[in-house]
């Protein structure tokens, strides 16, 4: 036999398979946050593309780093890395400065997900572990929130913030539709509902999401909210209220949608986004912190290895024998 | 109408049926055949021919050794050339008996014709009989196993068998064999069922076909709108219909228990093939000696469906469809889904290879295993119920514990899994891994 | 005052009470421990590499200690080592050879032609479930390297598609014989170099088409060896390694070279 024979490939069945890749998703993920990004940039301007450039480059050149360090395989370029800056970005006001944003950036990739082994190993969300990092450390940079349209630079709290320290009445002028389109003080991405919720739409349609951990998150914080307004409407705001503020369109639709860190199963994920709809409302009720999305995601991410134990698919099966 | 399906889990692949309009063709005798030794699961059988010996069609060249065991027949005329060790379409490397046929060339449909029809009284048929018939011929599923059909058709007598399932679903893509079948034999295949209702009281009988096979469907209601005890069910389109479990889950909704057989439910399963098979074994007193294979992938220029004497080599189809041996990268006997992959031309076709595809780098080509990122797919997919991402990361870490165990052991093989996985990982071969690590282990 | 002298006397009283109890406990639950487990741990080579078959090198030494006897000796601890713990448990050994691992093919890519692009788990018994093998001889390495991956003391690596075995490194501890799905390594003294590197039982042609280097059973060495040490079988030789005496009489016969001296591939592997 010749040695130019050409070798037939051997490989373990199947030899077919879907066309998404792990790049493709997180690629796919970044790109329908284009419109809420773009509404951030119409409501604070230029700083709005700083925020985002620098996490961006901050977060892939960490994994590139980590990449040469470290002894497992790490694609910096896999589209993972980006999606983390991106969204640390909409986390972050628009006001924040450099090294606020290079810390952040460093503890979302370092903390957040290359100490636990890289991609799909993490148990928080990266995103979320370097945010809340940040409300604890810096208490101050982030409460500082770019008030909308005032390109000067001044600041002002969110809408939820106001509602924490100056009660229900001070929240007279606001009106939800604006809210829903994001003319409201918050950092980079959480203001505009309306746009988060329309790339979302397309993930879900692609399945690159699950539907049932947003729907069961903001309806929870809905209901629960609903029930205390309804009890008291003079100290609690209305549900409606509560649904288009702060961060809870995307953490619902991006945050605790997160792949590596929600449930794998169906029933996982809806004790997930219930828990995490509790957590919230909790927090915003009665906590000390205005806005609770962020912890109470945190919180159910480590419940999500006990849901995946204790949660399994009905196997297949499971019948009596005979 | 609703149709029905098995509910859990599941994959809707390109169906790819480019020979679904193709009537079966015959081949011609090729040059030399390698007709395998042992193509069943069970005990292997014992060769009766030495090098030399002249052979007749329909010789027994090794006999089935103990009851689970099935005999394997000289497919034409000719000489033993040689007694082998040869690698197989699917990678093994098996005994094979090398034939010099009397009449390379000669048109198969011609040596067909020289066999004779008899009529048999289907009524006046004893059950040993017909298991005996079943088992001299050497009948063995032909859907890909390779259960010899006998052994399948003799349930312990404390399971009574009340229904039996005939699966036409071919659910894996580019495969048409059944499907030509159905349509072309379906009267042949209602008279090979007719025998096997004999074998049991009071069974009903179930056809389940996918419903992109509308015309095997409206054929086969034709072929059995006289028989009571006989009906054609529809299924909606989804892999891995064809699946046993999955078959009995979709046609009767009974589920057979975990590490169950379908007997453990009253049920037998039988492929479309195997039946044809039946046929010829009562009418023409012909053994299994060929069967109708699927040439297809991407790379043909056309596809079809062809009748070959068993132990044809997959030159001899490379040849005749014109194909393109340097565009070749995998060549995959059975369906992409669950098909092995085989790495010489020379390999023969056996009693249990449905199709022979092949196929270039485009339609799949292997990339590195990336981190799981848990997205979920391989579970929500698995017909099984399976945690495949947690069994496969514990089979990969070499901790094989008890609960795991039965997770592996449950799973099919389908491949779904894998099919689905963004990051590439390679599900399947680690659920076959785990397997071979407790087969190790016993 | 007064408080202070209370709360020393609470505590102290806390502290007599509890250690007498734990006095008493250690009395009552006792368990005598032969302090010689301990001495022949530490004289053991300390890997836990299981090779023994017990759990680690403690796990032996309360073995060895309790049956009193040395008659499945550590594989790994060499003769001096062995005669230490002899000492210890007051028995006589006989000093046995060193044994290490040797492979019986040598089919590297160049003498057995790779017969696919295998492309699934790199794990021998993987490869496997996919094909019986990957070169044209179908008893071959298959040179993905279980074995590699099992040794603890770094003495296999991969080299030209098959695995070599650094003598040296290896202590014989044979954890790398059972990960062979082809069952083609073994076990030979140190001393005795002389190997056939084949394991193939097809005819001599067969064998031969399958590769260069392939034993075809000619049956020229047994001839050759005035120990009757080597013996032909089912196309295949095999050394008795009692009587092999090193002349390498049969290296120099073999047509095939399928007759090697081991302990030195790392330096061979490529040629033949
Ligand atoms: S785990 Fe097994 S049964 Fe489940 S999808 Fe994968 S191959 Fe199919
Ligand atoms: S489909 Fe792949 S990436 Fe998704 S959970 Fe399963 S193994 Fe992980």
């Amino acid at each position: 036999m010749d040695a130019s024979k050409q070798l037939l490939v051997m490989d373990s069945s199947p030899q077919g398979r879907v066309t998404e890749s792990t790049s493709k998703i997180m690629n796919t993920v970044s790109l329908t946050l284009i419109p809420a990004l773009a509404v951030s940039v119409w409501v604070f301007g230029w700083d709005a593309v700083r925020v985002l450039a620098l996490t961006s480059v901050f977060c892939v050149g960490f994994e590139w780093l980590l990449s040469k360090w470290v002894s497992y395989k790490i694609d910096y370029m896999d589209g993972s890395a980006l999606l983390t800056g991106i969204l640390l970005a909409m986390n972050l006001p628009s006001s924040s400065p450099w090294w606020l944003i290079l810390i952040g950036s460093l503890v979302a990739i370092g903390l957040g997900k290359q100490v636990f082994g890289g991609l799909g190993q993490n148990i928080f969300n990266p995103v979320l572990v370097s945010r809340t990092f940040l409300i604890i450390s810096f208490p101050v940079e982030l409460s500082l929130w770019p008030k909308p349209f005032a390109y000067d630079g001044s600041t002002g709290a969110t809408p939820l913030g106001v509602l924490k320290t100056e009660g229900v009445g001070a929240l007279s002028g606001t009106s939800i539709g604006d809210l829903a389109m994001g003319q409201m003080g918050g950092s980079v991405g959480e203001i505009s509902a309306l746009t988060l919720l329309l790339g979302a739409a397309y993930l879900i349609y692609k399945q690159y999401i699950a539907w049932e951990v947003p729907a069961l998150f903001i309806g929870t914080v809905f209901v629960f909210t609903g029930i205390f307004y309804l009890i008291d409407p003079t100290t609690y705001a209305d549900p409606v209220f509560h649904m288009f503020t702060g961060g809870l369109f995307i953490g619902a639709l991006y945050m605790a949608t997160d792949m590596v860190t929600s449930p794998l199963t169906k029933k996982g994920r809806i004790v997930f986004g219930i828990g995490c709809g509790f957590f919230t409302a909790v927090i915003r009720l009665f906590g000390s912190y205005p806005e609770g999305v962020s912890f109470a995601i945190v919180l159910m991410n480590g419940f999500v290895p006990l849901l995946d134990k204790y949660l399994p698919d009905k196997k297949f099966g499971m019948v009596k024998n005979g | 109408m609703l149709l029905r399906t098995f509910k859990r889990g599941g994959i809707h692949p390109p169906e790819e049926k480019l020979s679904a309009d193709l009537a079966i063709e015959y081949g011609e005798i090729p040059g030399s055949l390698l007709v395998p030794v042992n193509q069943h699961i069970g005990k292997p059988c014992n060769v009766l021919v030495k090098k030399g010996t002249a052979v007749k069609r329909g010789d027994v060249l090794a006999e089935a050794d103990g009851f689970v065991s099935s005999n394997v027949h000289a497919p034409v005329d000719g000489k033993v050339q040689k007694i082998l060790n040869f690698p197989q379409l699917g990678g093994q490397i098996k005994e094979c008996i090398q034939i010099t046929p009397d009449n390379p060339g000669e048109s198969y449909q011609s040596v067909l014709e020289g066999d004779t029809f008899q009529e048999v009284d289907v009524d006046g048929l004893d059950r040993d009989e017909i298991r005996k018939t079943i088992a001299k011929a050497g009948l063995v599923g032909m859907g890909g196993a390779g259960f010899p059909t006998h052994v399948k058709l003799s349930p312990p007598p404390d399971k009574t068998i009340d229904t039996l399932i005939i699966n036409g679903a071919e659910c894996e893509p580019y495969i048409t064999a059944d499907h030509r079948l159905m349509i072309e034999k379906s009267d042949e295949l209602v008279r090979g069922i007719k025998i096997l209702q004999k074998l049991f009281d009071d069974v009903m009988i179930y056809i389940g076909i996918e419903e992109n096979k509308a015309d095997a469907i409206e054929t086969l209601e034709q072929a059995t709108k006289d028989e009571v005890k006989m009906k054609v069910i529809p299924l909606k389109t989804k892999y891995p219909q064809g699946g046993e479990k999955q078959l009995i889950k979709a046609v009767l909704n009974r589920e057979v228990p975990s590490k169950g057989l379908p007997m453990d439910v009253g049920v037998i399963v039988q492929n479309v093939g195997t039946l044809k098979a039946i046929y010829d074994a009562f009418f023409y007193q012909r053994p299994l000696m060929e069967r109708v294979v699927t040439v297809s992938g991407n790379v043909v220029k056309r596809a079809g469906n062809i009748l070959v004497p068993i132990g044809t080599p997959v030159s001899y189809l490379i040849e005749k469809y014109e194909i393109d041996k340097s565009r070749i990268k995998r060549l995959v006997s059975g369906g992409p889904m669950m098909g092995r992959t085989s790495y010489s031309f020379e390999s023969p076709v056996s009693k249990t290879s449905s199709a022979v595809l092949f196929f270039d780098d485009s339609v799949y080509d292997t990339r590195d295993e990336n981190p799981c990122i848990r997205c979920g797919n391989c579970i929500a997919v698995c017909p099984m119920g399976l945690p495949v991402a947690q069994v496969t990361e514990m089979i990969k870490a070499n901790n094989v514990t008890p609960d795991i165990k039965n997770y592996i052991m449950d799973c099919i093989e389908c491949g779904s899994c894998s099919y689905v996985c963004p990051a590439d990982r390679r599900l399947v071969h680690w659920m076959r891994f785990g397997k071979n690590i407790i087969n190790r282990e016993n | 005052m007064p408080d202070i002298v209370i709360a020393g006397l609470v505590l102290g009283g806390f502290a007599l009470i509890s250690s007498s109890g734990l006095l008493y406990a250690s009395k009552k639950f006792y368990v005598y421990e032969d302090p010689r487990i301990e001495e022949v741990t530490e004289l053991l080579p300390g890997a836990n590499c299981g090779g023994c078959g017990f759990a680690g090198c403690s796990a032996y030494a309360e073995h060895v200690v309790k049956e009193g006897s040395l008659e499945d000796p550590c594989p790994v601890a060499d003769s001096e080592t062995m005669a230490k713990i002899g000492e210890v448990l007051g028995l006589q050994v006989e000093s046995s050879e060193k044994m290490v691992a040797s492979l019986m093919c040598h089919g590297t890519v160049q003498n057995s032609e790779l017969m696919m692009d295998y492309e699934g788990i790199e794990d021998c018994w993987a490869a496997m479930l996919v094909a019986d093998t990957t070169k044209a001889c179908a008893f071959a390495c298959l040179g993905l390297g279980s074995c590699v991956e099992a040794c603890p003391f770094d003495a296999m690596h991969l080299e030209n598609g098959i695995v070599v075995i650094d003598d040296e490194k290896c202590t014989g501890c044979g954890i790398c014989i059972p990960t062979c799905p082809k069952n083609i390594l073994h076990m030979r003294p140190y001393s005795k170099k002389v190997t056939v590197t084949c394991n193939n039982t097809d005819k001599g042609a067969d064998a031969r088409k399958a590769c260069k280097v392939a034993c075809i059973g000619c049956m020229k060495c047994e001839k050759v060896c005035e120990d009757d040490a080597i013996h032909v079988n089912n196309f295949l030789a095999k050394i008795d390694y009692n009587k092999c005496t090193n002349c390498e009489k049969c290296v120099e016969v073999c047509p095939t070279n399928s007759i090697q001296i081991r302990g030195q591939e790392v330096h061979v592997a490529a040629d033949v």
